[in-house]
């Protein structure tokens, strides 16, 4: 189909962008890498009446460290600063980010299709919120820290606050998403992260992501979270618990794997039931796990 | 609200100046405006790949960018990949002699994915993951006629005789030959 | 030397690939106005009264069409093959409906504006009041008396009924020393063409000449089908085939919106197009395949089938679509390629408020092929006998050819178990069964399936205006000695054409470049059926044959007076005409094509016709439509198969399935080009993988499609296909054509869903794993595992009793 009729405004700046939005409101729609967007526009899902293109702002497309763990000696993690139009191929590539955050590359290599990474972005694929995006379930299990700029200001929301339901975030109507900024996940952390889809590229059905932090061999934290059993991506601190001050044992997967199921509240739709949907939480979770456990160079759970 | 937008491009080499509307996709804009009828609409979701076009250096979907967006881009496109005396480039040089297509209507999207593979993924000949590699590449392009094993075998060959290309420059194919 | 049996890359591949592709959505028309739809959201409703006025605001709109002028000023369209020849429903209805509509999707209103967008506005804009109606979804529940009827004048679901019979199938299951009962269920699923359908029509009211470019496969059946529903002559309209992005026979005549197109142009007297947008193709192009099979098989100790009871339930969705008799062609396969002696099968054909069937490669055939594998399956479980062997007892004897099947079919050739023998040497199944015992010990599950596909081709009905067993060409040398081929079938991407510059080139010795081969034209082709059923090159070439043929004699006669030898000395090659035995003795078939055009009175050419053309039709053998004494025809004159193989990998946890390797052994009779052939294997075997484990379109209770986008509706891509597909020939010519071609258009796209079926199974020994409803996504697969884990923990005991046959497999 074709999209329906709307002004196509570009704007240069940050503070552009932001009069832009004061001045359209809610008939605005922000146009970054428009994956999501321009399908959407095409359905004529969305009838905006104007779009502002933010590709040309300047700055936006940096990633930056800070506090990497070899200038920091202490156990403060760094962080990894993205600017909303780092695009998922950068992403992917940047050797920056594998170092930093190998987690979030290899989230970010499972988006889609070479052209689509090419063009999305983290901040379209964040604002977007996805139920089963892989961006926001990375956000959620590390708690990223998601940037806004609106007329009044600057804020930073944590992830666990910004994605509100089903493709709804704490982005105001005047506001624009930034950034984002990823923890860093050191050498001594091992993380996992599972999708299951009918092909490749697809939308996954379930995703889940894990990080095991060691302390001498012992879990100091355990980070589960897992998308596709909900509206957005949700942490799993229960399980998590389980996990907690000990190696990772069979016995303790079949707990989480329990808990997980128990805890999950999915839905059924056309890719599947809510039954198979829980089910695949709890092995996706337990493959993460154990995937995050070998990438610890511990050896595989006793 | 028909409101229009000033729009300067490269498309295969050629300069062009255009007011687009706003809404105008950029296949659109391609195939209407300025008669390039070889990237084709399959989906208009950017799920099938039809439509894929090179913009700056990288692959994207032509019906997922407005035309506006690309002001001041460089565009390739099917009808850019030959050279200006018809000599087709080793990438269609390689779907035709290894009948990587039946109908066609796939194709042009499939060889810029291709190209755009070849360019940024380590295709290393003879590396067991090589078949892999290509297949996964080009994933996000449907293709009902020929089941792909005949598209992995033409990018596998363009992959090689562009490397080898490579090294040895200068390596221009004359398309009047027939194919073997 | 002889270009046929050479592999040789298609003749459009070098236009193609330039990105020179002519589609019809690429074809430019000055003042072209865009066609939409307003398509109906209710899957069964009474329209009450439609409100165009806000529409008619709308700037740009050039016209408003309702069904109601439509079904005053148009005939109806019907199907090809009426259900009502057979005692069935008459199938018979308007492009636009006009009181009730029977699906989500179907047309109710079309809009003609200057711009498309203004199109699309204004059927936003256009109100309907509906009163909305109860649904029926299901074919079986369609068939209870107290269902909703989808055609509200009709009495009841049926559209067609039929039986055949065979023995005595009652005596011969009393008789037997086991029986298996059950059912197999094939989803409803669709052929999607890359390239969107699309029309554009051009009314010249001062030639009285209505041009229609289309995508479509059947270029003058769709002259014939617009003739009729717009009541102008045939010679006022010109169909023209552009490139057709992939046709898997959905392209066919007799679609609403090439109707309407044309009907549009010629009332406005100025071009309109349409272009399908990929949801309307979802919701109202045309499904096929839904066919639900319920069987009881009785058989001997030795695996022998004695007698084979079965139902065949095809759910046609809304009359409307013209393709319901795939599900005829599924009943008139049965059961294949196996000797049943005690036979029944009996067809219901059901209409339900889902979109009606379109045209799909294997067109019914491999939904009865599918049934026998699964049968043949639980009949090798049962009796503990191993799966190939099953087959290999069952097939049709190579000597009993041809074969008469219960249908009344006449299977002209073949040698299935040389087939099926040499399938199970490629695979080598000891080597398999040691890989899967290493895998296990890894914990990976892997699995051998076979099938037997049986792919009856160039389709020839009684009294029916598009399947026809017959076509025609044109062969044209001209004064240079270059050589023009004009056909009546055409193709849509599918080589054919290829193919038959082949036969041509050997038929008169000239260059294969020197070939060129027109198609899609009904101006300048001569009249011919178009592309389906494979027909194509086995049709069309023996077509292209007799009038090469013709022409090579003509050519011999002229050279013969030229050489001063006899024209039975004579050969060609290479675009000379040789003495045989005197290599020194020839003459440029160029030259001679000179005498014949440029010295019509000299000695050489003088007692020939001048000019250097014919027109030749070819009709295909082993037809009969002379039924006999039980009423029966035979349809298809010949009758392809491949033996199939499939390795897969399955994950029990998830229920994910990875097809690890692909094999066939196929036969198509003589191969004209072998790298065509294997193309059309991998397509038709990719079609059917995704039939097998990934494509399935879903309705709601309430009749609404929640598959409309390719996200939902997965086809496989690169990455679903197994790394290896390995394909034999084996040659076993027919008699029904002059080169014993038989056709493989179709090939490939039955197998893979009963091979993949039965190599899950395969995959767990231990378990008592029927899967019997298609597709096999992983959650599907996932339950039948979990199911049969459940069954086997609460009968432990009954593990491997239950399954004879499990380690014989």
């Amino acid at each position: 189909m074709k999209p329906p009729a709307f002004d196509y405004l570009r704007a240069n700046s940050v503070d552009e962008v932001i009069d832009l939005l004061r001045e359209h409101g809610p008939d605005a729609k922000l146009l970054a890498g428009g994956q999501s967007l321009v399908p959407m526009l095409n359905f004529r899902l969305l009838r905006p009446s104007v779009v502002i293109d933010i590709n040309r702002v300047p700055d936006l497309d940096r990633i930056s460290l800070t506090g990497h763990e070899a200038s920091v000696a202490d156990s403060t993690a760094g962080a990894l600063h993205l600017g909303t139009l780092v695009r998922h191929h950068t992403l992917e590539s940047s050797l920056e980010v594998r170092r930093c955050n190998p987690l979030l590359a290899a989230a970010a290599a499972e988006i889609g299709h070479l052209a689509i990474r090419n063009r999305g972005t983290i901040g379209g694929s964040l604002a977007h919120n996805d139920p089963v995006g892989e961006l926001p379930l990375i956000a959620v299990l590390l708690d990223a820290n998601l940037h806004l700029r609106n007329p009044a200001g600057e804020r930073s929301v944590p992830a666990s606050q910004f994605f509100v339901s089903l493709l709804e975030t704490d982005i105001g109507d005047e506001e624009l998403l930034t950034g984002a900024t990823f923890p860093e996940v050191r050498s001594d952390t091992g993380w996992g992260f599972e999708e299951l889809s009918r092909r490749t590229g697809d939308f996954a059905i379930v995703a889940a992501a894990a990080t095991l932090e060691l302390d001498g061999g012992i879990v100091r934290q355990a980070r589960i979270a897992i998308a596709g059993v909900g509206d957005v991506a949700q942490r799993f601190e229960q399980a998590e618990e389980l996990l907690q001050g000990g190696a990772l044992t069979r016995e303790q997967l079949a707990a989480v794997r329990d808990s997980i199921e128990q805890s999950c509240t999915p839905t059924s739709d056309v890719h599947a039931s809510a039954d198979y949907r829980r089910h695949a939480a709890g092995v996706l979770t337990c493959r993460a796990l154990e995937a995050a456990w070998s990438r610890t160079e511990t050896g595989a759970p006793s | 609200m028909t409101s229009k937008v000033a729009l300067r491009v490269t498309v295969n080499g050629s300069k062009y100046e255009r007011e687009v509307p706003s809404r105008q996709l950029l296949a659109d804009f391609l195939r209407e405006d300025l008669g390039l009828t070889g990237t084709q609409l399959g989906c208009e979701q950017g799920v099938c790949g039809s439509c894929t076009v090179m913009l700056d250096g990288d692959s994207v979907r032509s019906c997922l960018l407005l035309a506006a967006q690309v002001d001041g881009a460089e565009i390739v496109t099917v009808e850019g990949l030959a050279q200006e005396d018809g000599a087709l480039h080793p990438i269609q040089r390689a779907f035709w002699e290894h009948h990587g297509l039946q109908c066609g209507f796939c194709t042009p999207g499939m060889m810029i994915t291709a190209l755009d593979l070849i360019a940024k993924l380590p295709l290393a000949e003879g590396s067991p993951e090589l078949d892999q590699k290509i297949r996964e590449g080009i994933a996000g392009n449907l293709c009902r006629c020929t089941g792909y094993q005949n598209i992995v075998a033409a990018v596998r060959a363009a992959a090689a005789k562009m490397s080898g290309q490579a090294e040895a420059e200068a390596g221009s194919t004359d398309s009047r030959e027939s194919a073997p | 030397m002889s270009y046929m049996g050479q592999a040789r890359p298609g003749l459009h591949n070098r236009r193609l690939v330039a990105g020179r592709g002519r589609f019809t959505a690429d074809v430019e028309r000055p003042n072209a106005c865009w066609m939409a739809l307003a398509r109906t959201p209710h899957a069964s409703a009474r329209i009450l009264e439609i409100d165009t006025s806000e529409a008619e605001a709308v700037p740009g709109v050039v016209k408003i069409l309702l069904g109601e002028e439509l079904a005053r000023e148009t005939r109806p369209l019907t199907a090809s093959y009426n259900p009502e020849r057979g005692g069935g429903k008459r199938l018979s209805f308007h492009a636009l409906s006009v009181d009730h509509v029977h699906f989500v999707g179907q047309p109710v209103a079309a809009v003609v504006a200057t711009d498309r967008h203004a199109a699309h506005l204004a059927c936003e804009r256009i109100v309907v009041d509906y009163e909305q109606e109860p649904v029926v979804t299901d074919a079986v529940e369609a068939l209870e008396p107290d269902a909703p009827v989808v055609i509200p004048e009709w009495e009841d679901n049926l559209v067609y009924r039929t039986e055949y019979n065979q023995g005595d199938v009652a005596a011969g299951l009393a008789e037997a020393s086991g029986t298996v009962s059950g059912s197999f269920k094939t989803q409803r699923y669709l052929s999607s063409p890359i390239e969107p359908r699309s029309y554009l029509a051009d009314f010249d009211p001062y030639e009285e000449m209505l041009t229609v470019w289309s995508s479509t496969q059947m270029p003058h059946p769709a002259r014939g089908t617009l003739s009729r529903c717009l009541g102008l002559p045939e010679t006022s309209i010109r169909v023209v085939q552009g490139d057709v992005g992939g046709g898997f026979g959905t392209k066919s005549p007799g679609s609403s919106e090439e109707i309407l197109v044309a009907y549009l142009s010629h009332q406005l007297q100025r071009p309109v197009r349409w272009v399908e947008e990929r949801q309307e193709y979802f919701l109202s192009c045309g499904h096929a395949r839904e066919t639900l099979f319920e069987f009881d098989a009785g058989f001997t100790d030795d695996g022998r089938l004695l007698a084979l009871d079965i139902r065949v339930t095809g759910d046609v969705g809304s009359p409307t679509g013209l393709a319901w008799v795939q599900s005829y062609v599924t009943a008139y396969c049965l059961p294949c390629a196996y000797k049943v002696p005690n036979c029944r099968v009996r067809l219901h054909s059901v209409a339900t408020n889902k979109c009606g069937w379109a045209g799909y490669r294997g067109f019914g055939k491999e939904t009865a092929t599918q049934a026998m594998d699964r049968i043949l399956d639980r009949v090798a479980d049962a009796t503990g006998i191993d799966r190939l062997e099953v087959r290999l007892r069952n097939f049709i004897p190579p000597d009993e050819f041809p074969y008469s099947q219960v249908s009344g079919a006449m299977l002209d050739s073949g040698d299935y178990p040389t087939a099926m023998r040499r399938l199970a040497e490629m695979v080598d199944r000891d080597a398999f069964r040691a890989e899967q015992e290493a895998a296990r010990q890894e914990g990976r599950h892997l699995g051998l399936g076979f099938a037997f596909e049986l792919t009856p081709e160039g389709c020839s009905m009684p009294h029916n205006p598009v399947l026809q067993g017959y076509d025609g060409a044109t062969v044209r040398v001209g004064p240079s000695g270059r050589v023009t081929v004009l056909t009546g079938v055409t193709s849509p991407g599918s080589g054919n054409e290829t193919g038959i510059a082949q036969i041509v080139a050997d038929a008169l010795g000239v260059r294969f470049d020197d070939v060129r081969v027109i198609q899609g034209d009904t101006d300048t082709c001569p009249y011919g059926l178009g592309n389906f059923s494979s027909r194509s090159l086995m049709i069309g070439g023996s077509a292209a044959l007799e009038a090469a043929n013709e022409l090579r004699d003509k050519l011999f006669r002229v050279a013969g007076n030229a050489l001063e030898v006899a024209e039975e000395d004579l050969v060609s090659e290479d675009g000379e005409i040789r003495v045989k035995g005197s290599p020194d003795r020839s003459i440029p078939i160029r030259k001679v094509a000179s005498m014949i055009y440029t010295n019509a009175f000299g000695r050489e050419a003088l007692e020939v016709e001048p000019g250097l053309e014919s027109t030749r039709y070819f009709r295909v053998g082993n037809v009969y439509h002379q039924p006999e004494t039980q009423g029966r025809f035979s349809a298809y004159p010949t009758w392809p198969y491949m033996a199939c193989a499939a390795v897969v990998e399955v994950d029990p946890t998830t229920g994910l399935v990875k097809v690890v390797r692909y094999y066939g052994v196929h036969d198509c009779g003589t191969v004209i080009n072998p790298m065509l052939v294997e193309g059309n294997l991998h397509g038709g075997i990719a079609q059917g993988l995704g039939g097998a484990l990934y494509e399935d379109l879903v309705y709601d209770e309430n009749g609404q499609l929640l598959t409309t986008t390719f996200m939902d509706y997965t086809l496989p891509t690169a990455v679903e296909m197994p790394a290896e597909v390995i394909t034999e020939h084996q040659v076993t010519p027919t008699e029904a054509t002059p080169l014993g071609t038989k056709g493989a258009g179709e090939s490939g796209i039955a197998g893979p869903i009963s091979a993949i079926a039965s190599a899950i199974e395969d995959a767990f020994p231990d378990l008592d794993l029927e899967l019997m409803e298609m597709p096999l996504q992983p959650e599907r697969v996932w339950q039948a595992i979990q199911a049969a884990q459940n069954q086997g923990a609460e009968d432990p005991g009954a593990q491997g009793a239950a399954r004879p046959g499990a380690s014989a497999r």
